[in-house]
């Protein structure tokens, strides 16, 4: 008798954890064509009983969904029944950390709504377009919300947003605002949002303020690293002011020289109204060269547009300089060259600003350094 | 220069032993009852057991795990000493999860060997070689010398499939972290959190792999995490194959190409900046085609390497890759390819040769998780990307038998669109 009661026990088991299987799998074919009804169907097979090898795993499968789902109270209640159920040592650990890192985001609960904006936000935000509308909503979820427990990571994020927006000192003040909410909470925060506040500010060449916050950062290796890129960020700022009062002087020489060839400023005037032939051929192909960046890289892009911008500024005045140095006879040999060398000087100066303006210094001397695959 | 003198005489008193002087020629050591050599390469002494040795201050310092063997029965413990000259060192382990010192019975002796990177300062790694361990088994270990043991910590070895052939292995994936050890602890944590099996890092971990302080600050700042996780590493452009790179890592094979099983995975790791370029399209193919080969029955197959055949970013695809490596990769149907690099996140759509798949089966997803830390580049789109963003991030990728899911993190925790899963019968 009791043979045969093991015997129907064992066959209503084995019955049940095959039912199961097949269960999970389809579930499985649901979560692969990102099918919503999914979750259901791992909480389903979770649910049922008896409790087979495929029941704690429904439910972290489940969890997993209800998480992406953005539904995070779901997502714990499933993970507490796949705990409730497992005897998997290593199963049980990656279902506590899943459901400690849940609450550790969400609070008691008390956060799941914010939690859930806070990423349906960031994913739109990153998602392309126009970001404006989302990231001032962002704002707002954060002003509203001033104990919510990813308030610094949210604040970096808006700051690093704000910055690809060209909103420099919108996404500073964002930076300065996690420092100071860093500063009453934990501390290894503190010093995450001031890193990225230092990096940000030498990456805009605001360096007293950078220079001020570096011996705040607690971390020495990282002091160290913040160290040496500040020194970076103060060569190329000299560089920056360099190129520009250069630019400056080589224009205001060309402008005097004009005005001394043509003998008086409206003449002079009229002779920069003018486009010298050079600027005709050069500006169509710079457009053209110009549009193509454009459909790639966007920081590469920029340079090249600036680059081409500046070239077609020094080509308009060295050619209104040449024009008029011609009227008063042939350019001899020497004045040529003289000229050719000033204006290389002047669009070494005009690349070195469009580089930096874009940000792509770093990318230059690092291709410099390792070569144009690294 | 006396007085450091003066502590090596301090230091070796009571011991008989006297170190022989550095040796950069590299060597071979037989390890018992593995079944496999651990070799050192030039720049690095030949390895060596360790000896009744001990310097001024032998605490152990950046403890991290890997393997050499089959995972599922082998782990290798490596740390640093404080002082860098102890020649001492063991690990004392046994079976369970967070034990106290005291119940850890077993020992071992372990292995150690200096090595140079910029400068003359030598560098010392010791070993500890665990093999014949129960396959899915959580164990308590610590390492160092008498007086001087690490913290108690925790592995698991990978799971046995043919005795559990539903268990879920988790593979944390992350690349590029040089110069940005804030966010790549940041990332770690996370990861860390979400209980991995493995870490697979698929290169650039520092600027120039010479330079020994960034390494410090790679495995220091991930301690916690790699302490109890082992980690795979793809070699990247910025070790530029130096010596500090072989000698910190413990991995199969020549620890450039070589490929293992984990759980349901064959996982294939290649060299893409190898020192001779010509083996990108020799020797490393051939290489990839006999372990594509031999594990051809694998349910998962996944690839990493460094730089990436497919990407809209900074760098953008690598060609010389495309060219030579993908027509193996879609001959075997590998499932997923694993690539750093690109300072960002980009998926991409399932592709097999130059065409998008309507798809996954019998296609390869493409990923670039290249935000470990590095100063973010733009990232871009093309025809083949699903998804791409200029984030840092950290990837999952869960492997069960019927299905394998990849999801990828931001630092603040928010997920990144573009994860899926993909199910086989």
């Amino acid at each position: 008798m009791t043979r045969w009661v093991v015997a129907l026990v064992v066959t209503i088991w084995a019955t049940a954890a095959h039912a199961d299987e097949q269960a999970f799998r389809a579930a499985g074919e649901l979560a692969a064509k990102a099918d919503p009804r999914a979750i259901d169907a791992y909480e389903a097979v979770g649910a049922a009983r008896p409790i087979t090898r495929w029941t704690d795993d429904a439910w972290v499968e489940a969890a997993r969904i209800a998480e992406q789902q953005r539904d995070y109270d779901r997502a714990r209640r499933d993970l507490e029944q796949a705990i409730a159920i497992s005897t998997d040592a290593q199963f049980l650990r990656r279902a506590r950390g899943d459901l400690a890192r849940l609450e550790q985001m969400t609070g008691g609960g008390e956060w799941t709504a914010v939690a859930g904006e806070h990423q349906r936000l960031v994913t739109a935000i990153a998602g392309g377009g126009d970001p404006t509308r989302e990231l001032e909503q962002l704002e707002a979820l954060v002003k509203a919300n001033p104990g919510y427990p990813r308030g610094v990571a949210v604040r970096i994020t808006l700051a690093r947003a704000w910055e690809t927006e060209d909103e420099v000192d919108r996404a500073l003040r964002w930076l300065r605002d996690a420092v100071r909410l860093a500063s009453v909470r934990t501390g290894s925060e503190v010093d995450r949002a001031r890193i990225e506040l230092v990096r940000m500010l030498v990456r805009h060449r605001q360096l007293d303020e950078a220079r001020r916050e570096v011996p705040l950062v607690t971390d020495p290796s990282m002091r160290a690293s913040l160290v040496r890129s500040l020194a970076a960020g103060e060569s190329w700022r000299v560089m920056r002011w360099t190129a520009l009062a250069l630019l400056v002087v080589l224009g205001g020489i060309a402008i005097a020289l004009v005005r001394r060839r043509t003998g008086s400023w409206r003449a002079a005037g009229r002779r920069f109204a003018r486009p010298p032939a050079e600027v005709i051929y050069f500006v169509p192909i710079a457009a053209v060269i110009g549009f193509i960046a454009s459909t790639g890289n966007p920081l590469v892009a920029k340079g090249v547009i600036w680059i081409f911008a500046g070239a077609a500024i020094i080509a308009w005045v060295s050619g209104a300089t040449l024009e008029a140095a011609r009227r008063r006879g042939p350019i001899g040999v020497r004045h040529a060259i003289a000229h050719a060398g000033v204006v290389g000087v002047a669009v070494v100066a005009a690349v070195y600003l469009a580089l930096d303006h874009a940000r792509l210094l770093d990318l230059v001397a690092e291709t410099w350094r390792t070569g144009p695959g690294h | 220069m006396r007085s450091s003198w003066v502590l090596l005489l301090v230091a070796a008193c009571g011991s008989d032993y006297e170190p022989p002087a550095f040796t950069d020629l590299g060597g071979t050591l037989k390890i018992d009852g593995c079944g496999y050599d651990v070799t050192t390469k030039l720049g690095a002494e030949p390895p060596r057991v360790s000896k009744d040795y001990l310097g001024s201050d032998p605490t152990p310092r950046l403890v991290h795990l890997g393997f050499m063997g089959d995972p599922k029965t082998s782990m290798v413990v490596q740390w640093r000493t404080v002082d860098e000259i102890t020649r001492n060192g063991e690990i004392r382990f046994a079976k369970g999860a967070d034990l106290d010192a005291a119940a850890l019975t077993e020992k071992k002796t372990g292995i150690e060997f200096g090595y140079q990177a910029t400068g003359s300062t030598i560098y010392r790694m010791h070993q500890a070689h665990l093999c014949g361990l129960e396959p899915g088994t959580t164990y308590s270990y610590q390492i160092g010398s008498e007086g001087h043991f690490s913290p108690v910590r925790s592995f698991t070895t990978a799971p046995d499939i043919a005795a559990n052939p539903d268990t879920e292995v988790v593979f944390g994936f992350m690349g590029d972290t040089r110069d940005g050890y804030d966010i790549w602890e940041q990332l770690a944590t996370a990861i860390g959190q979400r209980t991995p099996n493995l870490i697979l890092f698929s290169g650039d971990a520092v600027t120039i792999g010479l330079t020994q302080v960034e390494w410090e600050s790679f495995f220091g700042r991930a301690e916690e995490l790699l302490a109890s996780v082992p980690i795979v590493f793809a070699h990247g452009n910025h070790e530029v194959n130096a010596t500090p790179y072989f000698s910190q890592f413990a991995m199969p094979g020549d620890q450039e190409n070589f490929g293992f099983d984990y759980g349901h995975a064959h996982i294939t790791v290649a060299n893409d900046t190898p020192i001779e370029v010509s083996a990108l399209t020799g020797s490393i193919v051939d290489f990839l085609k006999a372990d594509f080969e031999a594990s051809k029955n694998a349910r998962w197959k996944l690839l990493m390497h460094h730089q990436p055949m497919w990407s809209a970013s900074n760098h953008g695809s690598n060609m010389t890759l495309q060219t030579a490596w993908q027509p193996i990769v879609d001959q075997y149907h590998l499932d997923l390819v694993l690539n750093g690099h690109e300072h960002e996140f980009e998926i991409t759509k399932p592709l097999v040769g130059q065409n998008v798949m309507p798809s996954m089966d019998n296609a390869t997803v493409y990923v670039v998780a290249g935000g470990g830390g590095a100063e973010l580049y733009a990232n871009g789109t093309d025809f083949w990307t699903q998804y791409s963003e200029s984030t840092h991030n950290a990837a999952l990728v869960r492997i069960r038998r019927d299905q394998m899911t990849f999801e990828a993190y931001r630092t603040d925790g928010t997920v990144i669109p573009g994860g899926f899963t993909k199910t086989k019968q």
